[in-house]
């Protein structure tokens, strides 16, 4: 079975560095970007099967990222991991069927773990198949999310 | 119409009225008097009002930003530390001694943004005194003077000879954040120059001290976020508080720091007004 490749599209150098280094260590194959418009370059190049994307980035934001990605290659999944973390980026970001919401500073293990059920579910084509018609409603968003970072959120818009 | 006025927020308009309307009846004084009382506690009302909202927003969006700004340092040391554990699981040493520096710088970074967040906490005890604008302009200068001549960019001082109320501290702050930011705006631009000028008509109460660069400038939407908390263009390499402290600090001084003038590959001009000595409402 062929390595997967993903993208992990962070603006930070030193952030980026780290998180390649340890979704590398899973042995998977990992190409960064500095910014938005760098990211839809490389997808356009890869159509990689998993993506981890930061929201808040020079040029276009995540949001806009995902949505490009989503347009283009629906089953690709992509988490998300956020440093400003507010409750409307969240169910904007799950509205357009991203599918983890990870809050900074993050646990390599739940990047790599949210990475490696991404590719599972891609594998799987579960979402390719259909999604859905309907925006999903709050409690499936929060369904979606961890639990945990759900409660961080609300604590944070408090 | 006096009702109306108040219900429109024009107490100015409200006042104004009430004058005419006691000349034009001839009311008693003391009636006159009554309704203008009652016009300045609504104006002492609504500005205490519109001071708390100000304060709840700014505080709002300095806690967002300042969750943020620690949260990417914080991400860099979390994650060098993990994949260091991990690293050391597999016996591997090869990146523990960059983990660690990372880490140390990391905590640098919060360290800086904590202190510069106490400073602004600080704020609260400027004393103004009368000041030599052209003294404390040269103090704050010591810093650049260098640099400035290492970068060759042209510094112009003119008319700094002006008496000016204001914490010295405090205004050569004010002072040191306008200089690096056009200090900061030359890189890469011909000939470049930073203007610190000041003027003050004969009968005018303020300063008004000017801070031209011919550097980078700001596109509108960069003017417009300028003022805010942890907005910074310098890309991980600026707090983005120098400009709010700044703000900050002149409002406390009773004068105000303005963007006057800035457009993209045309520089920036910004303006520093101060209270003059012996004009002290």
């Amino acid at each position: 079975m062929s390595i997967a490749r993903v993208l992990v599209a962070e603006d930070e150098d030193d952030v980026r560095r780290h998180l390649i280094r340890g979704i590398r260590r899973e042995n998977y194959q990992v190409d960064g970007a500095r910014n938005g418009d760098e990211a839809i370059e490389l997808f356009k190049q890869y159509r990689y099967p998993a993506v981890l994307l930061d929201l808040r980035m020079p040029g276009k934001h995540g949001l806009e990222v995902l949505g490009y990605i989503k347009d283009h290659s629906p089953e690709t999944e992509v988490v998300i991991l956020s440093g400003h973390g507010t409750q409307e980026d969240a169910i904007r970001a799950l509205n357009l069927h991203a599918y983890r919401y990870l809050q900074k500073p993050p646990n390599i293990a739940d990047v790599t773990a949210a990475l490696s059920e991404a590719l599972q579910t891609y594998q799987g084509g579960a979402l390719s198949a259909e999604l859905p018609a309907e925006r999903p409603d709050l409690s499936e968003v929060q369904a979606r999310m961890q639990k945990v970072e759900w409660r961080q959120l609300m604590r944070d818009e408090d | 119409m006096v009702d109306a006025l108040r219900e429109q927020g024009e107490l100015d308009g409200a006042a104004r009225y009430v004058e005419r309307i006691s000349r034009l009846y001839r009311l008693p004084e003391a009636q006159r008097e009554r309704r203008l009382r009652a016009l300045d506690r609504e104006r002492a009302r609504r500005e205490a009002e519109l001071f708390r909202v100000r304060n709840i927003a700014s505080l709002n969006l300095m806690a967002t930003g300042i969750a943020h700004e620690l949260r990417q340092p914080l991400s860099v040391i979390r994650l060098a530390a993990q994949n260091a554990q991990e690293d050391l699981k597999r016996g591997d040493t090869s990146e523990l001694s960059a983990d660690l520096a990372d880490i140390d710088l990391n905590i640098d970074k919060i360290d800086r943004i904590i202190r510069t967040l106490r400073h602004i906490a600080a704020e609260t005890g400027l004393q103004p005194k009368p000041l030599n604008l052209s003294e404390v302009v040269n103090n704050a200068l010591v810093l650049f003077r260098t640099q400035l001549r290492n970068r060759e960019i042209d510094l112009r001082l003119e008319n700094l000879d002006h008496q000016v109320l204001a914490d010295e501290g405090g205004l050569e702050q004010i002072l040191v954040v306008l200089v690096s930011n056009a200090r900061d705006a030359l890189a890469g631009t011909e000939q470049p120059y930073i203007k610190i000028s000041a003027v003050s008509g004969p009968r005018s109460n303020r300063v008004s001290v000017l801070v031209i660069d011919n550097g980078a400038g700001m596109t509108p939407s960069t003017q417009r976020s300028a003022f805010d908390p942890f907005f910074t263009t310098k890309s991980g390499k600026g707090t983005g508080l120098g400009l709010y402290i700044a703000h900050n600090l002149a409002r406390k001084m009773g004068g105000r720091l303005e963007i006057k003038r800035s457009q993209p590959g045309k520089g920036t001009r910004i303006e520093l007004i101060l209270k003059k000595v012996g004009e002290e409402s």
